[in-house]
């Protein structure tokens, strides 16, 4: 057995922050700081860890250890250091809901830590049993963040769709597996993938199914339509606080396990998904810029807005392994980009509150010209304008799609893009160009929300200038 | 592909749907049928029901089962340890004292904050800095 | 050193707007616009030395590169130095001063002056990536960030609801045109691998097929007819006369409207290969040019016979570039500049001395309280005309005589630009005799009077460039073709008339001219005659196609296909964009009862998304 501790470092270093934090916290009941430093040390262990796995690992060096469970290669280290400071962040932005929790607000901070460790897990994981255990380590802590404050009826509803709809598609991402196996006789990612290569399948009925199956489960996860119904409603209820990280992990990780799944493991059968791919692409694209035209609040708004950019990261993925970096590059920004999007409404809305009609926007310019000038900010880089990091993205998804030879699905997503603009461009109007309401007076922002949306924004607009050090980044972010 | 390798089983899984329709079928269509308001009620003693026939737990109930099966569950893990126990050796071992350390840990956590306390009300009394702040805005 | 310069001319005014969008409300008034307007001066000073290579006949193209953007796309953000660029640089430069000039008297007073200068030199620095790009992807970000420029400004005074719908549409119209330079910008790549300007143009002939040139070259018209207000998108741009009259100077003189021109110049290797697209966009010009112009005629409003007219020559200027004759088409965007400059800033110094009225019907007789003004606007309007030897007419007469000279059913094109001469000379002989002459009609307690000096010293300098703009390009001296020959090196230009053909040429447009003025002169000279008529109603309300527009898109969402998918605040905007915004919020609505919340709904969504990839891949999988 061939064991190397920093393949599982990051995940350790986060379940010993993570145990000692619960501990202490049955004990002493420390108090807000303590979970603070807890969650900073782990996430900065964890952080580095994959950081070091970068620096040793991506590449040609890249390996899977303990009888082949976990790979430490490029991807699964960007990942890493994606969703690590996106956990960083999205504690940050939901602080003030986690003070409103009182002595429950250390399990919030556990469970963030926690989906972080199975979102990453997800994407180092070199067999697909390891996948699902990350899948389920990663739902469930989302399933109950999404219903963590109490005092609201539809922030249980949410929580429990969630939960209902994710085990149905967990069950059939399950079976797929278990297709899989039963036609290629491994659940290795590597093994698939080398037995697909070597063997011709006279009966590839059971393998067809189980690939079917297991890009519904995660199509799922990312919220592409047919499967996207549940973000909406999710998102909507969600407590202001967890929706970011809530969207943001869901993308990062569900993507993250989807390219491993679909470019690596079934690889060779790139002939046979990628136009199923390319069709969840241009309906996701569709449907989620249509149904978002018609929202009135804006959570709902940006969730229908998540499906579209679903389909637009399905779109570089119908290039096979050669779209990865395309998609990591689009997943890596978009993922920031929601997550400050929500903090913005979890300010302004409230970070316990579910809803955030667009009213509450109406004039927020002059309430707030600085949370009003992020959101702003965030818009145009979701509607993907020239000089922001969502122009690139599209940009590099769209160029992955004409080289696999899909113009036609470019063409969809360019035309919707543009349509797309009126939605992003309905907030702006709204802040900037319609009076507020008389007695709606000035909004303070909190001093994590702030850091986030500093963060985000100065990185949207980096990227969006100079994205090549990014993309040349992110030709080491490949598979093993 | 051809489906023939799977005949068998579609035939026994029509047989099967197909007796189950059968039957229920042919009873719903032999078996005499006069309905009464008495006879539909839930219960046919002559009393008029109060409430639905589902009983209300305790949500405590519920809880405690969950955390029976969870703990039950992973005993599992531990059995595939124990069959192979010579050949895991050292490792095994040191994997499955994590493992145990963690159940442990959980366990630990989850009778500090009170869960396996079945009577909420004298909990409170002795500790109510466990309960209090569950559900309302504390800071 | 060139390439310092060159730089400097965008980071200038990019610079001016960043330091105004933070220190603009601090700085005393006059003082943010005079920084504005300085910054704006000295991208045209810098310009200017850049350019006096090209003068002397030495300078060399050159590229400037700034950082790799996305090598993966060959594209850095770069900026590419040739004749063409500089012409046009200097063009957007010095008008685009000495309208920020203007403006310090125009928006004094203003309580968002600060800003409006921000705008105005984000503007002028957007163009100019525009202008500057040596690739698609550049000049995609110019062409992007000046549809945002023109939305900020247009509708700058939101408060007032007409402007703040009037941005909206030109930035909605503007998007639907956008959508067709997207996918040529696609296609373009699919077929080269690459945006920059060299590698497609150079490898055009050889990758290309007729076809496809075809397909981009119409792609390309979308977005140009979006940008320049051609048949059937100019209904945006009447409106955008919402805007302050120097931003509507802007927009339709120095900056955005040329844009479109300028990238068909610019891609004239792509329209050389596709005949039919370069015929379509010579035929959509001479459409727009006299459709424009007649309902020039019927206006009332001063900034909407001027809107109008704006949209007939950038019709001439479309007819050029289709037709080939890329300096001729260049040259009347230059020589438009200064004369649709002045017309416009000085309507706004009459609508300043009007305190705000834009209704000829309440002016006349301005010519002794106004003499700057009046002067400098009889100056533009012989310009526009087309009255030797002033800049309108070298320019006008050289697209006509090029599209004369192609002959066949040009010959056809050639009849229609002669028609709209006659009638331009026609409408801007009744606005100023509506405005200048004549009895005093207006309304009590208005007393006109001059516009203050910061205003009239730019009206004077464009009236001298107005008069001098054209000699540069005249069958005598042909300067400016000489000076833009290597640019169209390439390019297989169209040949201008010579001799006896350019003489009668020359002498029927100067004929046309003459008509027209002498026929609204007749018509106008002492009376106000009732323009109440049909005809009149008709043109005056252009032919009811915002109107028309409204009902076809609102009534029958058939029509239109779904990816007309806009929907956009849509109470406000009248004609097209409400109609789409109904037809949008009609498909949304349609899909909304899919989303009922029910578990079981998304559970059947999944379940169904399920069986149709199951069978897809069954059916891959040949069962």
């Amino acid at each position: 057995m061939n064991m190397n501790l920093l393949a599982v470092a990051p995940e350790v270093i986060v379940v010993v922050a993570v145990v000692a934090l619960l501990m202490i916290d049955v004990q002493w009941r420390p108090g807000p700081v303590w979970w603070a430093i807890a969650a900073a040390m782990g996430i900065a262990g964890a952080t580095a860890a994959v950081a070091l796995q970068w620096v040793d690992y991506r590449g040609a060096d890249a390996a899977s250890f303990f009888s082949d469970m976990i790979a430490i290669d490029g991807f699964g280290a960007f990942a890493g250091m994606v969703i690590f400071p996106l956990a960083g962040l999205g504690l940050m932005a939901a602080w003030p809901l986690i003070r409103s929790q009182g002595g429950r607000g250390a399990e919030f901070v556990v469970l963030v830590l926690i989906a972080a460790t199975g979102a990453h897990l997800m994407a180092a994981a070199a067999n697909l049993i390891m996948l699902f255990v990350g899948l389920e380590v990663f739902s469930i802590s989302l399933y109950v963040l999404a219903g963590f404050t109490r005092e609201r009826v539809d922030a249980d509803e949410a929580a429990l769709k969630y939960f209902l709809l994710g085990a149905v598609a967990s069950a059939i991402f399950l079976y797929g597996i278990a297709l899989v196996y039963a036609s290629t006789g491994t659940t290795s990612i590597g093994g698939i993938a080398t037995y697909l290569r070597s063997t011709i399948l006279l009966r590839p009925g059971v393998l067809m199914a189980g690939m079917a199956m297991l890009l519904v489960g995660l199509a799922f996860k990312v919220s592409a339509a047919p499967f996207h119904m549940w973000a909406p409603d999710v998102y909507q209820g969600a407590p202001g606080g967890v929706t970011g990280f809530l969207a943001a992990g869901a993308k990062v990780a569900g993507f993250a396990a989807m390219a491993r799944v679909l470019a690596v493991a079934l690889g060779g059968r790139i002939d046979d998904w990628a136009p199923a791919v390319a069709v969840l692409a241009a309906v996701s694209i569709v449907l989620g810029t249509l149904l978002a035209l018609v929202q009135s609040d804006l959570k709902r708004m940006l969730a229908y807005s998540s499906v579209a950019h679903a389909g637009f990261i399905l779109t570089a993925l119908v290039a096979g392994a050669n779209g990865i970096p395309d998609m990591w590059f689009y997943v890596a920004t978009y993922a920031v980009q929601v997550l400050a999007a929500f903090t913005v409404a979890s300010v302004v809305s409230g970070a316990t509150q579910g809803r955030a009609p667009l009213s509450d926007y109406t004039g927020l310019a002059s309430r707030s010209p600085w949370l009003a000038g992020m959101l702003g900010l965030l818009m145009l880089a979701m509607a993907g304008i020239p000089l922001t990091a969502g122009f690139v993205g599209k940009a590099a998804v769209f160029r992955s799609a004409i080289d696999a030879d899909y113009l036609w699905l470019v063409i969809v997503g360019v035309v919707s893009a543009v349509a797309g603009l009126f939605f992003y461009l309905r907030v702006i109007v709204l802040m900037y160009m319609q009076a507020a309401d008389e007695e709606s007076g000035h909004i303070p922002v909190p001093g994590g929300a702030r850091v986030v949306l500093v963060a985000v924004g100065v990185l949207t607009v980096l990227i969006g200038v100079v994205p090549w050090p990014l993309l040349t980044w992110l030709r080491d972010a490949l598979p093993l | 592909m051809s489906l023939s390798a799977y005949l068998p089983i579609a035939i026994m899984a029509l047989l099967a749907s197909g007796f189950a329709a059968i039957s229920l079928g042919l009873s719903r269509l032999i078996a005499p049928h006069n309905p009464t308001p008495e006879k539909l009620d839930p219960y046919e003693c002559g009393i008029v029901p109060l409430q639905e026939p589902v009983q209300r737990f305790p949500v405590k109930f519920y809880l405690v089962a969950m955390l029976f099966v969870i703990f039950d569950v992973e005993i599992v893990f531990l059995f595939a340890w124990a069959v192979r126990f010579t050949q895991l050796g050292w490792y095994g071992i040191g994997a499955v004292g994590i493992f145990t350390l963690l159940l442990i840990e959980t366990l630990v956590y989850v009778w500090k904050r009170g869960a396996l306390d079945w009577n909420v009300a004298r909990r409170s009394r002795r500790r109510p800095a466990v309960v209090e702040p569950l559900t309302e805005k504390a800071a | 050193m060139t390439g310092t310069l060159v730089s400097l001319a965008i980071l200038l005014p990019l610079g001016g707007s960043v330091v105004l969008l933070f220190a603009g409300k601090r700085l005393p008034e006059p003082l943010a616009g005079v920084i504005a307007t300085l910054t704006v001066a000295g991208a045209f000073g810098c310009a200017a030395v850049a350019a006096v290579d090209f003068l002397t006949g030495a300078g060399e193209a050159l590229t400037v590169r700034w950082f790799d953007w996305m090598p993966a796309f060959g594209v850095d953000a770069s900026l590419g130095w040739d004749r063409l660029s500089a012409l046009m640089t200097l063009v957007v430069t010095g008008v685009g001063a000495l309208i920020h000039l203007y403006s310090i008297g125009y928006m004094k007073g203003d309580a968002r002056f600060g800003r409006f200068f921000t705008y105005l030199n984000l503007f002028i620095a957007s163009m100019l990536i525009l202008v500057l790009a040596d690739n698609f992807a550049m000049l995609f970000v110019g062409w992007e960030l000046v549809g945002l420029c023109s939305y900020l400004l247009i509708s700058f005074w939101f408060e007032r609801e007409t402007a703040a719908a009037a941005g909206k549409k030109a930035f909605i119209v503007n998007r639907v045109g956008d959508v067709g330079f997207i996918v040529a910008l696609m296609v373009v790549f699919a077929h080269f691998g690459s945006f920059r300007f060299d590698t497609v143009f150079e490898s055009a002939p050889e990758v290309l097929t007729t076809g496809t040139a075809t397909a981009i070259g119409l792609l390309l018209l979308v977005g140009a007819a979006g940008k320049s207000a051609q048949l059937p998108l100019y209904v945006w741009l009447p409106d955008a006369m919402e805007g302050p009259t120097p931003v509507s100077a802007l927009i339709h003189a120095a900056t955005m409207v040329t844009a479109g021109v300028y990238m068909v110049a610019r891609t004239g290797a792509i329209f050389g290969m596709a005949p039919i697209a370069a015929g379509t966009v010579a035929v959509v010009g001479a459409a727009t040019a006299l459709y424009a112009a007649t309902i020039a005629v019927a206006q009332t409003d001063i900034k909407r016979v001027l809107a109008y007219s704006t949209i007939s020559q950038l019709g001439y200027m479309f007819m050029g570039v289709g037709a080939a004759a890329y300096v001729a088409g260049v040259f009347h965007l230059m020589t438009h500049s200064f004369f649709k400059a002045l017309l416009f800033l000085g309507a706004g110094s009459v609508i300043h001395g009007m305190h705000g009225e834009q209704d000829m019907a309440k002016m006349g007789g301005l010519r002794r309280k106004m003499p700057a003004t009046f002067a400098t606007m009889t100056i533009a309007w012989l310009a526009i005309s087309g009255i030797p030897p002033l800049a309108g007419f070298w320019s006008k007469d050289e697209i006509l005589g090029t599209v004369f000279e192609r002959g066949g059913a040009w010959t056809v094109l050639w009849g229609v630009g002669l028609l709209t001469a006659l009638l331009t000379a026609f409408y801007m002989t009744r606005m100023m005799w509506l405005t200048f002459f004549g009895e005093p009609r207006w309304d009590d307690g208005v007393h006109p009077h001059e516009s203050p000096a910061v205003m009239t010293i730019p009206l004077l300098a464009l009236a001298g460039l107005s008069v001098v703009g054209g000699l540069v390009n005249t069958p005598f001296r042909t300067t400016l073709e000489h000076f833009l020959d290597p640019v169209f090196d390439a390019v297989r230009l169209a040949h201008v008339p010579t001799g006896s053909t350019a003489v009668a040429l020359a002498g029927a447009s100067v004929i046309a001219a003459l008509i027209g003025i002498g026929l609204a002169a007749l018509r106008y000279r002492d009376r106000v005659p009732d323009e109440t008529g049909f005809a009149w109603r008709l043109m005056g309300r252009g032919y009811y196609v915002d109107d028309v527009y409204g009902q076809v898109f609102a009534r029958s969402g058939k029509l239109a296909a779904a990816w007309l998918a806009f929907r956009f605040d849509a109470r406000g905007i009248d004609g097209a964009v409400e109609g789409m915004g109904a037809l949008t919020r009609k498909t949304g609505g349609w899909l909304r009862p899919i989303q009922t919340g029910f578990v079981r709904t998304s559970a059947a969504g999944v379940v169904l998304g399920a069986v149709a990839l199951l069978g897809w891949f069954l059916w891959r999988g040949g069962l």
